[in-house]
């Protein structure tokens, strides 16, 4: 009964604070939503290459044969890049300034004697210069001639296959050489068409599945996460030692602050992410039951709860403030990251995998995941709830046996 | 020699303090008493030079606050009413940490704990959040007194703490006005210590009480 | 000075445990960071699922070139359950290869051999496909080769018999013994061509100089701690101004950190290969001090350690994200030269000497010196 009665002082007391602190909170609110939007914001970016503005190219033939004039005609003629790069012909120094000047991402040389080495099976390099101040499109540049140099070497590779069975006839040498540049061009135009080798389809999942709904799901659920990180610590207060010594006397601990504590944050926060996520359904249109609200509302507790109980075992075991602040941020990261709210998670290490349905930050945004994106009617809280349970024991026996071993 | 002149002090609207006038010689010690809030801790931080007055000034050996603050600063020693010593450090890393940095001739490690063994603080080894409040009292006047001031203000120097401690401070300050010639000013609530050790009384605030209580004694009393 | 540093050593030697765990953080958080995420990435899989219409050698083959990738890992499915799967997200993408692959390879035909099927959430299927498209490229490439030599011996009227097998053979042998078109990397400017395999590859002083400013700022909370210890009245009675008396514990912080950049440098070299240069010191030393600077002022306005921690966190959390030294930023920051000319995080990352915020900042340091001494209104 003292208990209620104690953390029901200590409730009062948090919400008296926050509403002490109503310049901050604000800035405390509306932080996260800014940086997960310029995060998400990055990401997006990153993964979709801006189609208006192709990666400017320049190659340089310092060959000159037949071949690489042709090379070149294509690679600057066709749009056989799509949109994505721009290809330019220059001389050397023109290619290097370009680099300087930030005109260009990244330049290609055709050496010399590119083709005669070729064809005579010499191996040849195609260095490829990046520009440092545009690492990912550099990045971009060498992939894409990697991956030309691999059709490339394969399609070199039969040429040199034919011409070693030719020798073997009485071919004279003229002809010969004519029917290889043929078979060059051949080649040439074989690989460049080779996106005709598997038919493409998109799958679009449920309506709801598309990428924007699964980075705001994601992205909600990062900012709830860091919303309880701040609050949680922004009620924090240290009590001297004196206060401690007065509250020993009137029969308060520790866990009745924190408990206090973790109910205001958890109310508050509980409240805004339910109110913000229900303002992005809106927002984006995707029709919502009532019993999926209780589904939501039900996960979202469980999840927020662990958290914040998670948070406060990281209070009672690390005195040091700076410390303690550290640590609750990289495991908020770590629960984040392991969520599959920044990566998905099929792309994490099997081994990883495994474990995850241990971790609740994944358990949470799973169902959340499945009711929402998935239109899923069902979720099952018991493996939260189990988590949740052991959590609070912690919680419990960590803060009674701090009390214990204090003088 | 210092010299109050006309001393006032508002806050905002509030007069803390009202044209305060008085003289003290070297080997005074002057007590100040009054109700809570009537400006005692106040004068006491303008002569301290940490808050300026809001018209009036004072001198000490002819050295203006205003104009020579830092040469008057080398000539006061003041004792806060709130203990002002680290905490983690013990007795002698105290006095030492402080003797670094604060001005005068340097002393050494003997003198100081000279300093402390006078008013009988002899844990010189001891961390300061294992010593008794009187000890952390005797320690935050020993600090002050490290740079040798000829002007020593103590706000509350013996509150909370044991007769004898008390008695021990006493005795030191009396000590140290007339063999040193120090001037003296400080607070306290205790009359019989006042009436005890000060040669004078200041009593300040608009509450007679204190007055009426002090009257029977045969020292001066200056009322503002 | 010289009792500026003593008094601090005094106070280094209660708080050592503190200030050596802050000072050797920001060295030993990106080595975890980088050792860690390669060996995660080592393990990282893209995750595709294959459907086999037919039940071929050549088909088969196929599969075990595909199966030897070493950044995915193949699940074998029929289609309905791969494209549930995959609808699902649980794959990042699902090639079939149709009924008659080998007889159409055999041909040398290449064409529509192969079903590809990805959703609009697999950030790896262009890569993939990729990899898969060459494969078949090459098989059936093989086979075009083989038609012809095969032309040709009939137009010569060759007489021995060359037979298909060899023929593959020798195209596969003169493939893999050759390597014969290769392509090199490297930065303008840079001698050595780095071959980095991973998908994320770290800026080592980029992750070094986030973790630097947050340790930075945690080290000042110095300024507030004797600030509220109590002991603030006697201040006022130090020979230094209390001005000087901070910037003078700023000076030796400053001298300490600079040691310890010079021993993040020697780390980094022995660890992870990084160039060692006098340039290079001066970059993290600029740095180093325009952190010390932030914290400095920063903390000089702060009465309560855990508001100014909070602060920082959040300062420090906003630089990692626009600088890029965590996430890819180039798109951004792209149209944003001021950006990266204010960021000096991201000087350090491009290995420059950052100017802006350094002058900045001094010129911050120089007003609020010279400003009126405030420790009356301590009371």
């Amino acid at each position: 009964m003292h208990f209620i009665k104690h953390t029901r002082l200590f409730i009062a007391n948090n919400f008296k604070q926050i509403r002490r602190k109503w310049l901050t909170l604000p800035f405390l609110f509306v932080y996260p939503i800014v940086m997960t939007a310029l995060i998400a914001i990055i990401l997006m970016t990153f993964f979709t290459p801006s189609k208006q503005d192709p990666i400017q190219v320049g190659i340089v033939d310092q060959d000159q044969s037949q071949e690489t004039k042709m090379i070149m005609k294509i690679l600057i003629d066709s749009g056989q890049f799509g949109e994505l790069f721009q290809m330019d012909q220059m001389t050397a120094s023109d290619a290097e300034q370009g680099l300087v000047d930030d005109q260009l991402s990244a330049t290609i040389t055709f050496p010399k004697n590119f083709t005669s080495n070729l064809y005579n099976g010499v191996s040849v390099e195609l260095p490829v210069v990046g520009n440092p101040n545009e690492p990912i499109n550099s990045r971009l540049v060498k992939e894409m001639v990697n991956s030309a140099a691999r059709h490339i070497g394969a399609s070199q590779a039969n040429i040199l296959t034919i011409n070693y069975y030719a020798k073997q006839t009485n071919m004279d040498a003229e002809t010969r050489n004519d029917m290889l540049f043929e078979q060059f061009k051949d080649f040439l135009f074989y690989t460049l068409s080779k996106d005709e080798a598997a038919i493409e389809h998109e799958l679009s999942n449920a309506v709801t599945a598309s990428p924007l709904h699964y980075y705001v799901a994601s992205g909600w659920f990062v900012i709830t996460t860091i919303w309880m990180l701040l609050l949680y610590n922004m009620l924090y207060k240290e009590n001297t030692y004196r206060m401690k010594e007065r509250m020993k006397l009137y029969g308060v601990n520790a866990l009745q602050q924190i408990s206090a504590r973790i109910f205001v944050t958890f109310v508050c926060v509980t409240i805004l992410s339910l109110l913000l996520l229900f303002g992005l359904q809106r927002f984006l249109g995707v029709p919502f039951y009532l019993e999926d609200c209780a589904r939501l509302g039900l996960l979202v507790c469980l999840y927020n709860l662990s958290l914040l109980v998670i948070l406060a075992i990281i209070e009672v075991l690390i005195t040091s403030q700076r410390f303690r602040l550290l640590v609750q941020f990289i495991v908020a990261a770590f629960l984040i990251l392991a969520s599959g709210a920044i990566v998905p998670v099929l792309y994490f290490p099997i081994a990883l995998q495994q474990w995850l349905s241990y971790i609740f930050s994944y358990e949470a945004l799973h169902w959340i995941q499945e009711i929402l994106l998935h239109e899923r009617l069902y979720a099952d809280y018991i493996p939260l709830s189990l988590m949740l349970g052991v959590f609070i024991s912690i919680l419990a026996a960590a803060s009674l046996w701090k009390e214990l071993t204090q003088k | 020699m210092l010299t109050v002149d006309h001393i006032s002090k508002t806050y905002g609207k509030h007069l803390i303090l009202n044209d305060i006038t008085f003289q003290a010689s070297p080997g005074e010690i002057i007590g100040l008493v009054g109700e809570n809030g009537a400006g005692k801790s106040t004068l006491l931080r303008i002569l301290a030079t940490i808050n300026k007055p809001t018209k009036g000034s004072f001198t000490l050996n002819h050295l203006s606050p205003t104009t020579q603050k830092k040469q008057i600063r080398q000539h006061i020693g003041f004792v806060p009413q709130d203990i002002a010593i680290w905490d983690h450090f013990t007795v002698e890393e105290n006095m030492v940490f402080f003797e670094k940095l604060t001005w005068g001739k340097k002393k050494n490690k003997s003198a100081l704990q000279a300093i402390c063994k006078d008013m009988e603080l002899d844990k010189w080894k001891e961390k300061v959040s294992t010593l008794s409040g009187g000890m952390k009292r005797k320690l935050n006047l020993a600090i002050s007194l490290i740079h040798d001031p000829t002007l020593i203000l103590l706000d509350e120097p013996t509150v909370g703490i044991d007769l004898r401690s008390r008695t021990e401070i006493g005795n030191y300050l009396r000590k140290l006005a007339t063999e040193n010639d120090k001037i003296i000013i400080y607070t306290s609530h205790d009359m019989d210590e006042i009436r005890h050790i000060c040669d004078r009384i200041i009593c300040i605030g608009e509450d007679p009480f204190y007055y009426n209580l002090l009257k029977q004694t045969d020292k001066e009393i200056i009322a503002f | 000075m010289k009792q500026i540093i003593y008094t601090r050593m005094m106070q280094w030697k209660k708080q050592w445990l503190g200030i050596v765990c802050w000072s050797i953080i920001p060295l030993l958080i990106p080595i975890c960071i980088v050792l860690g995420t390669s060996n995660v990435q080592d393990d990282a899989k893209i995750p595709i699922g294959i459907v086999m219409e037919e039940n071929t050698s050549t088909a088969n083959d196929f599969l075990d070139e595909v199966k030897s990738a070493p950044f995915i890992r193949v699940q074998q499915l029929d289609k309905t359950a791969a494209l549930q799967q995959l609808e699902k997200h649980e794959l990042d993408s699902v090639f079939i290869i149709l009924d008659g692959y080998e007889e159409e390879i055999m041909r040398g035909n290449r064409n529509q051999l192969i079903e590809g099927y990805h959703s609009d959430l697999s950030f790896a299927y262009t890569p993939v496909k990729e990899m898969v498209v060459s494969i078949v490229q090459q098989d059936a490439g093989r086979y075009r080769a083989v038609k012809v030599i095969q032309d040709i011996g009939e137009r010569y009227r060759v007489q021995e018999q060359w037979p298909v097998e060899d023929m593959i053979r020798k195209s596969q042998t003169i493939q893999k013994d050759e390597n014969l078109l290769r392509s090199s990397f490297t930065y303008l400017g840079e001698a050595d061509s780095m071959e980095s395999g991973e998908l994320v590859s770290w800026n080592v002083w980029g992750l070094w100089s986030i973790a630097a400013l947050l340790a930075t700022f945690f080290l000042f909370d110095w300024i507030i701690k004797e600030r509220t210890s109590g002991v603030g009245p006697r201040f006022a009675f130090f020979r230094m101004s209390h001005r000087a008396y901070l910037i003078g514990n700023m000076f030796i912080y400053t001298i300490f950190l600079g040691w310890m950049n010079l021993l993040t440098m020697v780390v980094y070299h022995y660890v992870l290969h990084e160039a060692l240069s006098i340039h290079l010191f001066i970059v993290l030393f600029t740095f180093q001090l325009t952190c010390i600077m932030t914290a400095f002022l920063l903390a000089t306005c702060f009465k309560n350690a855990y508001a100014y921690f909070g602060l920082a966190f959040a300062i420090t959390f906003m630089i990692a994200v626009i600088s890029g030294a965590i996430l890819p930023i180039d798109g951004i920051t792209g149209g944003l030269p001021w950006l990266e000319k204010w960021n000096p995080v991201q000087s350090v990352m491009n290995g420059e000497i950052h100017y802006a915020s350094f002058i900045l900042l001094a010129i911050g340091i120089a007003i609020w010196y010279a400003g009126k001494e405030r420790l009356h209104a301590n009371s």
